[in-house]
């Protein structure tokens, strides 16, 4: 373990990173590596933002919020030496979607047995799914060339724009007509249409759609969802598509390893230090002031918070123009899931009659049909959570015993629809958030009866929890919706898609740049590198 | 006698085709199905003395470069000083107008922020719309298998829109993806203005104010809507038949195509046979493709799409025959009139087609017709046509009479607490479920744009092959509202298919 203090060695940096998110570590790094003076200052204790370990109960530790990785990229694990600073990643081998009364749906790694377990359901769907994957696997390979580098700039009359530009036009010219076809409509179909142009049975269709989702305040149904389908299919560790997978230790370790590596390169970590604003003069970022009222002088400052924080609360309404503020303000941020952690005295019995606990390794996803997660998004829409929720469990103590006591484990429930806004008002979550863990647990035991006995402790984690503990404003966790407005060269905002600000010297790291959330480190990676060229740092 | 081209339909976008064939000197004949030509403007009766205007009469969008270039003015078209729709919110109403300044007016008895903001919002919209107008007017780029041609008309549809100005350019590029809910959200305040401006562009596709892509739907509404007709769609299609014939195009009516031969000419029900070496066909793509061809001639790929292109029926007409015309508020000047409290309700009452149901509190899209055209009803008697949205093209239990019922009532209910006295007046009706539609005009699923109107399917209407009105047979296009750039009463997709045609 590594201990950090609450006191910065001195009191001038090259650059101060507010909050100390997976992002704001790996610009750290990054930045660190270049030889430049770095501080990070984050609020809690412990480092990570929405990507930590805790211990809830003695003995059992959490992934806290993020609880899964695959689309950390490969290059940053590599150029930060990530792996010889303890991340230590376990794919995950299965997906199984259980169905009351029945055996449910299993996906393995296996592709012979994956299209035995779906031909249950429908032959032409078994056969359909590899071909699927195929395609889907060549598709990502362009959105792979848009998360990799900065955002493409279309408005930009810049040579090395436009160049950028049809450089993807290139790409997109060498696929056949069929993977452009299928790359116009997954850009902007929903989910669910553009899973049903391959198949038809329940519950492969929900459960693939639910990944297109899972974060966003829109339902399966809903235009623009079918994009983020294409996530599942990017996630690569060891450069294997389509693997996603558990860090050893918690999403936690993934934070630590960051951290470490930007120790390493002889950057600076403060904790237990929240920031109160950022000092600005003459439209010029100059440092931090801490709540303590410790002065931290920068040449740079970089906000790894979300878009919103930053300008309303770091920086303030008084220091920006009112168009960019109506910007700012009207980006949506509208948190839609919650968590619900359980420690478990035993392995709780889904009632499948399936034997061994192989299929559980994997994430467990609760959408038996696509009327039950519509519905749930419904709710949601005017102002109520889910009563009977998508959910997408994992039980990492069957992966990795470090997290739980022996013989003991760990669950973790991402639980959509829990709408920040809730109708009587999101301050009223407090009253809610009981029955809210009820109502997961309720459908948790529909699938396994004995879980309730099981439980020896329980975590409920509401969006307004998630605003209060991690800072993410309305608990949106990918400090930001990534619906088509807000993605790209429009991340956050039209015009400073670049990790620039309108202040000077102030730039962003977080995920509410481009390209954007789900633990990738990717606008860490190149805030940083961005900064570095252009003189920013 | 062969003919040059055969039009197979008989809506707006069949008699625009023919129009431009037989003027540019072919020997062009229509073969419509029925006996009254006008397609979803075509008449009907539906009680004893009372008889239907068509399902559509907005011609706000029927472009003007049409009615230029077929001189439909020298054939009785006329356009309406004004054209009125009375807004019902919860305790409100609003009169929209084309004209801003008026609406505006209107709109500040509610709020006057939001009146200020109406203007800013269409001063918006007309600084935008040149580029998004070309677009709306041109053949589309083939963007799956582009030409040479292809990347110049994509490269000067991004120059235009570039011209705009940085901001601008950006902002378009952000809206368009939208959902309805979050823009009109960050212009207005008022959820009665804002329900007015959402319900008709979140009605074209299977899609409430919440979903993503319906903003595109409001955009192309808002650019490309100008002057109505007077006399509206049976006006219409009345000034383009005569347009047509003054050209010398042949008309057949009551001739249901049964077979298409490409290259050949159509077969039709009654077994004779109509020869041309070219047919343009203004009805669904579904109907050419899956009905009128022979399936051995498609290839895989190609059924397959066809059948995927979504044509999900989403409202249902009911039609009234009252005795009393009703008396509206705002002097009664208003021909249309709309009832929707706020967005929510818009999207609470498209919930429950998602799961085969129907709502109870439908929101309503009414058009009194009777007040251009006294020879619907009998006089002092009017008819009244209301569209109802949403309801599912297959009803859990089914259609049922029962169901149909209890749709009417609702329908009627609602209509009553808005215009008191009407429920008396009702002296006969009929209910047109999207089933219904689709049998009654030939329409696949009952879907009034002949074709959702998502993101997806504007790009690439209907399918890859056939997205510039040209399809996988020589000799054979396509010019329905099921291509470029959609349904509606606009002219474009006939007008833009002729092009093509004559290209050849």
């Amino acid at each position: 373990m590594i201990k950090f203090v609450s006191k910065p060695k001195t009191s001038s940096y090259d650059a101060v990173i507010v909050g100390g998110g997976h992002n704001g570590l790996v610009c750290a790094a990054y930045l660190a590596k270049a030889g430049k003076k770095v501080l990070v200052v984050e609020k809690r204790p412990l480092v990570g933002g929405a990507a930590v370990s805790e211990q809830i109960a003695p003995g059992f530790i959490f992934s806290t919020f993020s609880y899964v990785v695959s689309l950390f990229r490969p290059h940053i694990i590599r150029q930060l030496n990530l792996v010889k600073h303890g991340l230590q990643i376990i794919p995950m081998e299965t997906t199984y979607n259980p169905i009351p009364g029945d055996k449910g749906l299993v996906r393995w790694a296996d592709a012979g047995r994956t299209r035995h377990e779906i031909a249950r359901f429908s032959q032409k769907d078994a056969s359909l799914y590899s071909e699927f994957g195929l395609a889907m696997g060549r598709l990502s390979r362009f959105t792979k060339n848009i998360i990799d580098t900065t955002a493409p700039q279309p408005a930009s009359l810049n040579p090395k724009e436009l160049f950028k530009l049809l450089k993807m036009g290139k790409i997109f010219k060498n696929f056949d007509g069929n993977m452009r076809y299928l790359n116009v409509k997954l850009m902007t179909m929903s989910a669910i249409d553009f899973l049903q142009e391959w198949f038809e049975s329940e519950p492969l269709l929900p459960s693939m759609a639910g990944s297109g989702i899972i974060g966003t305040f829109m339902g399966i149904r809903s235009p623009g969802t079918a994009y983020v389908l294409l996530h599942h299919y990017m996630g690569e560790i060891d450069g294997a598509y389509r693997a996603w997978g558990f860090s050893i230790g918690g999403t936690g370790q993934i934070s630590l390893a960051c951290a470490k590596s930007a120790l390493s390169f002889g950057a600076e970590i403060i904790t237990d230090a929240a920031v109160d604003h950022i000092d600005i003069k003459n439209g010029r970022a100059r440092g931090i002031v801490l709540e303590n009222g410790d002065d931290i002088k920068a040449g740079t400052v970089i906000s790894c918070l979300d878009p919103n924080r930053t300008f309303l609360k770091m920086v303030g309404e008084h220091e920006l123009s009112e168009n960019f503020i109506t910007q700012i303000k009207r980006y949506k941020n509208r948190g839609s899931s919650g968590k619900v952690n359980l420690a478990l005295s035993r392995l709780p019995n889904f009632r499948d009659g399936r034997p061994g606990q192989h299929h559980l390794k994997g994430d467990i996803t609760i959408a038996p049909t696509i009327d039950y997660v519509e519905r749930a998004y419904d709710e949601a829409k005017y102002g109520e959570y889910s009563k009977r929720p998508f959910l997408n469990i994992v039980i990492p103590s069957l992966s990795d015993p470090s997290v739980a006591p022996p013989g003991k484990h760990v669950l973790s429930a991402f639980v959509q629809y829990a709408p920040y806004n809730i109708k009587e008002g999101a301050d009223k979550w407090p009253d809610k958030r009981e029955a809210f863990g009820n109502a997961v647990i309720d459908t948790i035991e529909e699938y396994c009866p004995d879980i309730r006995s099981c439980i020896i402790h329980k975590q409920i984690i509401s969006p307004w929890d998630i605003e209060k503990m991690t800072g993410l404003t309305e608990g949106n966790i990918f400090q930001g919706e990534l619906s088509l407005e807000q993605l790209a060269f429009l991340r956050p905002v039209a015009e400073w898609s670049r990790y620039r600000t309108p202040i000077s010297k102030l730039w962003m790291c977080g995920s509410g740049t481009h390209p954007g959330g789900g633990l990738m480190g990717a606008p860490g990676e190149l805030a940083a590198k961005t900064m570095l060229t252009e003189g920013g740092v | 006698m062969p003919f040059d081209v055969v039009v197979i339909g008989g809506g707006v976008n069949a008699l625009t085709a023919a129009s431009y064939l037989a003027k540019a000197g072919r020997k062009v004949t229509i073969v419509c199905p029925t006996d009254q030509i006008g397609g979803l403007c075509s008449r009907h009766e539906f009680y004893p003395g009372f008889t239907s205007p068509g399902i559509l009469y907005d011609t706000s969008m029927f472009r003007s470069w049409v009615v230029d270039e077929l001189g439909l003015k020298d054939h009785g078209l006329t356009y309406a000083k004004s054209t009125k729709t009375l807004a019902f919110g919860k305790d409100q109403h609003i009169i929209l107008s084309e004209h801003i300044d008026e609406t505006a007016e209107e709109i500040a008895k509610v709020s006057s922020s939001d009146a200020k903001n109406y203007k800013e919002m269409k001063a918006f919209y007309g600084k935008i719309s040149g580029p998004i107008i070309q677009f709306l007017n041109t053949i589309p780029a083939d963007i799956v298998d582009p030409q040479s041609s292809d990347l110049w008309s994509l490269f000067k549809r991004g120059f235009q829109l570039r011209k705009l100005g940085k901001k601008d350019m950006l902002e378009v590029l952000r809206l368009a993806p939208m959902a309805v809910y979050d823009w009109l959200d960050e212009w207005f305040e008022n959820d009665g203005l804002k329900a007015a401006l959402a319900l008709l562009a979140v009605t074209e596709s299977y899609s409430g104010p919440w979903s993503p892509g319906t903003n595109a739907n409001l955009l192309i509404q808002q650019v490309s809507r100008g002057s109505s007709v007077k006399g509206d769609g049976l006006a219409l299609v009345s000034a383009l038949e005569k347009a047509a014939k003054s050209f010398g195009a042949h008309f057949e009516t009551k001739a249901k195509v049964s077979a298409i031969q490409p290259g050949k000419g159509v077969d039709l029900e009654d077994n004779s046979f109509i020869e041309a070496k070219t047919i343009v066909a203004a009805c669904g793509p579904k109907n050419v493709f899956l009905e009128m061809m022979d399936a051995r001639h498609l290839s895989n790929t190609f059924e397959q799409r066809v059948t995927k292109f979504r044509t999900r029926g989403l409202c249902s007409q009911l039609l009234l025959a009252v005795n009393k015309a009703p008396s509206l508020v705002g002097n009664g000047e208003a021909n249309r009139i709309l009832i929707a409290e706020d967005l929510d309700s818009i999207e609470r009452a498209f919930d429950p087609i998602k799961y085969d149901e129907v709502t109870s509190h439908p929101c309503l899209e009414i058009y009194l017709p009777s007040q251009e055209h006294n020879d619907l009803a009998p006089t002092g008697q009017a008819v009244i046509s209301v569209l109802i949205h949403y309801t599912p093209y297959s009803l859990k239990g089914g259609w049922t009479g029962e169901a149909r019922e209890k749709l009417c009532d609702n329908v009627i209910e609602t209509l009553d607490n808005k215009i008191p006295g009407i429920k008396q007046s009702i002296v006969g009706k009929e209910l047109l479920t999207p089933q219904d539609i689709q049998e009654r005009y030939d329409l696949s699923g009952g879907q009034l744009c002949e074709g959702e109107h998502a993101l997806d399917q504007l790009l690439v209407r209907p399918t890859p092959e056939c997205s510039q009105y040209k399809t996988p047979f020589d000799g054979l296009y396509l010019c329905s509202g099921g291509s470029f750039p959609g349904g509606g009463l606009t002219g474009a997709p006939g007008a833009l298919a002729v092009k093509m045609v004559l290209r050849k």
